[in-house]
């Protein structure tokens, strides 16, 4: 029997009347990345803050799998507050905003961060040297933190929170504020540490990506779990319709929506708009496909794209937000 | 220790990359120290402007001017008072000295020297006052001393002629004592002679005299009778017997004595007759006499005034002389008879107790505490500032070590760079400026150490306190400007309300610098500083406690701001105050939405609206954070991202 990496229980936190995270229960198996969704304000960052002790729960348990005395069949957890240098050392964690030193280079903050964990001089210099050449940093090494790009950052401040190779890589946002093509290098650079053994927990508003990337995945909403489970199994669980995908041109989505919505009311369910294009919830699309089309043109929007889709985790999520 | 190392350089590098904090923290003591230096070091001070005003150029206002014209003051005569104070207050001189009109030396006239000075220049003011003060002083004493000397010498010349006096009176009372001995012994001789009242009565003499020249003659004539009738007897008696014989002897005797008293009545008649004149003699002489007697009385009686008035003279002569010589006691008692020793009884000489040396010998201990002082403060303040604030400070708390290793790193930090700050400006002055540092050089090292750690400590417990470097860099200089203005280095601490004074006095800045004084300047040993070295002892321990204190309140009171500030992020604004960005199907309600918004929108869109300042402005208006509002105003969408991410992770 595999036994989770970290265990949380029950977990509470509010802050004032205001409950950010509601009984949360979610284990981490080791070698998975878990993905955390939920919409702005949901309790993502909380969630992950709780876990590395940053914000203390009002009530349960956050519980790391340590290494036992007895032997490793036999398995020992631990609270934060019980053995905090052992369970810093399980993870490395990158919050939304890069966290490291901005007038040190970034081999210096490699090696300032590898002292922290006690790693040896040569630790260190081998370390810092595979996560420069992993996150792509080797031409960067004497750059100082405050002149690299956004990207560059990133990958900084993810190679640092791997400087001490941890069990766990905790990552809030790791993509945000980060072109597509950059973004795509970051899912990528994650995968490559979660390849090398890795577990890694992390939160990201591109749901899209997620998909492919996490093996399951947590949807977050009002502090609360509602689901945790890979992203084809979120699908089937939570909607199993299609959905009308529509690029258009000029591309007034908000108002063309709110048309259709109007035009076709028990066919159409909801609509979002989302990256330049118009996702409409539609049960049997098939049906209004061409009264669609031309109600379209008469609104003035050329049409680019129009098809038929399976929904996304974004649609799914975006049925599960509005969900009351 | 190799992380405490590593942390240490790696705190000591991000100081020296921050170009305008290694400027000030650590090339700026040096500055200081060679402004100073260079100030101080030439014991030659710059001449001060001295404004003169005098009504009446007389005689005496010149001498006192050019007593005053010296190399150190520069002398500006005005034409007016009112101009010669205007340029005080321009700051073109220091004082205006109002010299009174017909400035001469009289009898009870007061000359007043007027002294204009600029208040508000403390530590000008007395040492102008005291400078200038000096200088008329002198000239003050010359005058005095001219007219002591003139009061001298009317002194030793009266006391000559008191000297001559004195011994006429002597020779005076000495003539009154012999004439007062004359008189008495005349006063005697008169009283002594015998003018008494004789009561003769010469009237009877005279009468009784004629009585018995009368009787006589009647006892003549009846002897004669006897006799005649005795020879007629006898001639009758023829008888011869003895006894007719021894009558005729009688007969005969009587008769021979009649015959003898015929001539004695002839005397007797003289005799009366003398008796007569001598009685008439008497008489007279008793008259005289009657007058001698008065004359005697009237002579007693102005003997016994001459007398009176001999000894009033004399006793008067005595008290002359016992005035006079208590005069000459006097004077001769008054033993100055050199007008300088009265003008100046005492002379004063500043007898320095240390060893000579140049200003900065005896302004570095404030000097270098100043510095230790305020780069320990500001440095452990900026160094705590700088964590706090850094965007690895998350990264710091996800790393296993414990707090404290940050607190001793940044401790470490500064004090290593303030040591090395003190060995270098210890050293050059030391060599350079002839300071004599090294000459204890335990006691002044281990004051060092502790006033090193007491002000790095006190900068920490500041950085602790506040949350912003304004903040930080304000207390470090409120508080230091305080230790500095409660000290000696401005104005003497014995200036100062008693329990101000007492309450300064254990200052740190004060005890360090004092300690340092006085292990430089006096050799103190330990025995005489180890109460300043415990009071920077205790200040050690109290701040560390402090620090200690206040970091568990500001974790709690984070706890609270972090409660009330997501309370706030989660504050939804209400509807008709949120922005809708349809075209992108946005809706900006809280901060989390403006997160979102922020990250949506393409730069383009952002520079455009951010144009409108609808970003700004809506952060101001309904988060009522106007430094987020102002972060968002200025930077990119890149930047303003960062803003909100940083003010969500507060």
């Amino acid at each position: 029997m595999e036994y989770p990496l970290l265990k949380i229980k029950n977990l509470n936190k509010a802050y004032g009347r205001r409950t950010i995270l509601k009984n949360i229960n979610l284990d981490l198996m080791h070698g998975e990345i878990l993905g955390v969704i939920g919409s702005s304000g949901s309790g993502k960052t909380t969630l992950l803050n709780a876990i590395i002790g940053f914000v203390k729960p009002d009530s349960g348990d956050i519980l790391f799998r340590m290494k036992s005395p007895l032997g490793p069949t036999h398995v020992l957890y631990a609270k934060l507050k019980d053995d905090a240098k052992a369970i810093k050392n399980l993870y490395g964690f990158a919050s939304q905003l890069p966290s490291f030193y901005e007038k040190l280079t970034v081999k210096e903050n490699l090696e300032y961060f590898g002292k922290l964990y006690n790693l040896d001089d040569d630790t260190i210099e081998s370390n810092s040297e595979t996560l420069m050449k992993l996150m792509n940093l080797e031409n960067s090494s004497n750059v100082l933190g405050k002149n690299l790009s956004g990207g560059m950052e990133r990958r900084l401040d993810i190679a640092c929170a791997m400087m001490h190779n941890p069990k766990i890589l905790i990552l809030d946002e790791p993509t945000a504020d980060l072109d597509p093509v950059m973004r795509n290098n970051i899912w990528n650079l994650i995968e490559k540490i979660n390849r090398k053994g890795t577990t890694v927990i992390l939160a990201s508003h591109h749901l899209n990506e997620l998909e492919t990337l996490c093996t399951r995945i947590a949807i977050l909403k009002e502090g609360k779990i509602i689901g945790v489970a890979s992203a084809q199994e979120l699908k089937e669980t939570f909607y199993k319709d299609e959905a009308v995908k529509i690029q258009t041109y000029p591309g007034k989505y908000h108002a063309l929506g709110e048309y259709l919505m109007n035009l076709f009311p028990n066919q159409i369910k909801k609509f979002s708009v989302n990256e330049n294009e118009l996702l409409l919830a539609c049960p049997k699309p098939q049906e209004v496909l061409n009264e669609m089309m031309e109600a379209i043109k008469r609104k003035n929007e050329r049409i680019i794209e129009i098809k038929i889709v399976h929904p996304s985790l974004d649609y799914i999520f975006m049925n599960i937000s509005d969900a009351k | 220790m190799n992380k405490l190392f590593t942390a240490i350089q790696k705190s000591i590098k991000i100081l020296l990359r921050s170009k305008g904090s290694a400027m000030i923290v650590l090339l700026g003591p040096l500055l200081i120290v060679l402004i100073v230096g260079a100030g101080f070091y030439d014991s030659t001070p710059a001449a001060l402007n001295i404004g003169v005003y005098s009504q009446g150029n007389s005689n005496l206002t010149q001498r006192f001017v050019k007593n005053l014209d010296t190399p150190e003051n520069n002398i500006i005569q005005y034409t007016t008072e009112s101009s010669c104070i205007d340029s005080i207050k321009q700051g073109l001189i220091v004082t205006c000295i109002s010299f009174p009109e017909n400035f001469v030396l009289e009898d009870n006239k007061t000359n007043k020297v007027k002294f204009y000075v600029d208040e508000s220049r403390v530590n000008l003011v007395y040492k102008i006052i005291s400078s200038l003060s000096f200088n008329l002083d002198v000239e003050s004493g010359q005058v005095s001393q001219e007219l002591t000397s003139r009061l001298l010498q009317i002194m030793v010349s009266s006391s000559a002629r008191v000297d001559e006096t004195l011994n006429q009176l002597v020779d005076l009372s000495s003539t009154s004592n012999s004439a007062k001995q004359t008189s008495e012994d005349v006063r005697n001789s008169v009283n002594n002679l015998d003018a008494k009242d004789v009561s003769l009565n010469f009237g009877n003499v005279s009468t009784k005299t004629e009585d018995i020249n009368y009787a006589f003659k009647n006892l003549r004539d009846s002897a004669k009778s006897t006799v005649e009738s005795g020879h007629e007897l006898l001639n009758a008696i023829t008888y011869n017997g003895t006894e007719v014989e021894n009558l005729k002897s009688d007969i005969s005797y009587l008769d021979k004595w009649v015959h003898k008293s015929n001539s004695s009545v002839s005397d007797l008649d003289n005799i009366t007759s003398t008796i007569i004149n001598s009685t008439n003699n008497i008489e007279l002489l008793q008259r005289k006499l009657e007058n001698t007697r008065n004359t005697k009385a009237n002579v007693l009686d102005k003997m016994y005034t001459l007398s009176d008035n001999i000894n009033k003279l004399s006793t008067g002569l005595s008290l002359i002389i016992d005035k006079q010589k208590a005069i000459q006691s006097d004077i001769n008692s008054f033993k100055f008879r050199d007008a300088r020793s009265i003008v100046n009884p005492i002379s004063t000489k500043i007898e320095p107790v240390s060893s000579s040396g140049n200003k900065i010998t005896f302004s570095f201990p404030y000097l270098l505490m100043l510095i230790v002082m305020f780069v320990g403060m500001m440095l452990s303040g900026t160094l705590i500032f700088m964590e706090k604030d850094s965007r690895a400070f998350f990264r710091n708390f996800t790393a296993p070590v414990k707090d404290i290793f940050f607190f001793v790193s940044t401790f470490l930090t500064s004090f290593f760079i303030v040591l090395v700050q003190t060995i270098v400006i210890v050293v050059l002055v030391a060599l350079a400026l002839h300071v004599p540092l090294f000459s204890n050089l335990g006691i002044t090292a281990v004051t060092i150490f502790l006033s090193m750690t007491a002000f790095i400590l006190l900068g920490m417990l500041l950085g602790y306190l506040f949350n912003t470097s304004e903040a930080i860099m304000m207390s470090t200089i409120a508080l230091g400007s305080v230790m500095i203005f409660f000290s000696n280095l401005i104005l003497p601490l014995e200036t100062l309300a008693p329990i101000i004074q007492s309450i300064a006095r254990l200052n740190p800045y004060v005890v360090a610098s004092e300690t340092i004084r006085k292990a430089m300047l006096f050799g103190a040993g330990f025995d005489t500083v180890y109460t300043d070295i415990l009071i920077l002892l205790v200040y050690c321990v109290a701040i560390i406690i402090l620090i200690m204190i206040v970091k568990q309140a500001k974790a709690k009171k984070q706890d609270a701001i972090k409660y009330f500030r997501k309370e706030d992020d989660y504050l939804l604004i209400p509807e008709e105050k949120q922005i809708h960005i349809s075209h992108k199907d946005l809706v900006i309600k809280d901060v989390y939405s403006l997160l979102d918004a922020f990250r949506a929108l393409s730069d383009s869109e952002y520079l455009h609206m951010k144009k409108q300042d609808i970003f700004g402005s809506w952060i101001e208006h309904n988060l009522k954070n106007k430094k987020l509002a102002s972060a968002v105003r200025k930077g990119s969408r890149k930047k303003s991202i960062d803003a909100v991410l940083k003010y969500l992770n507060r």
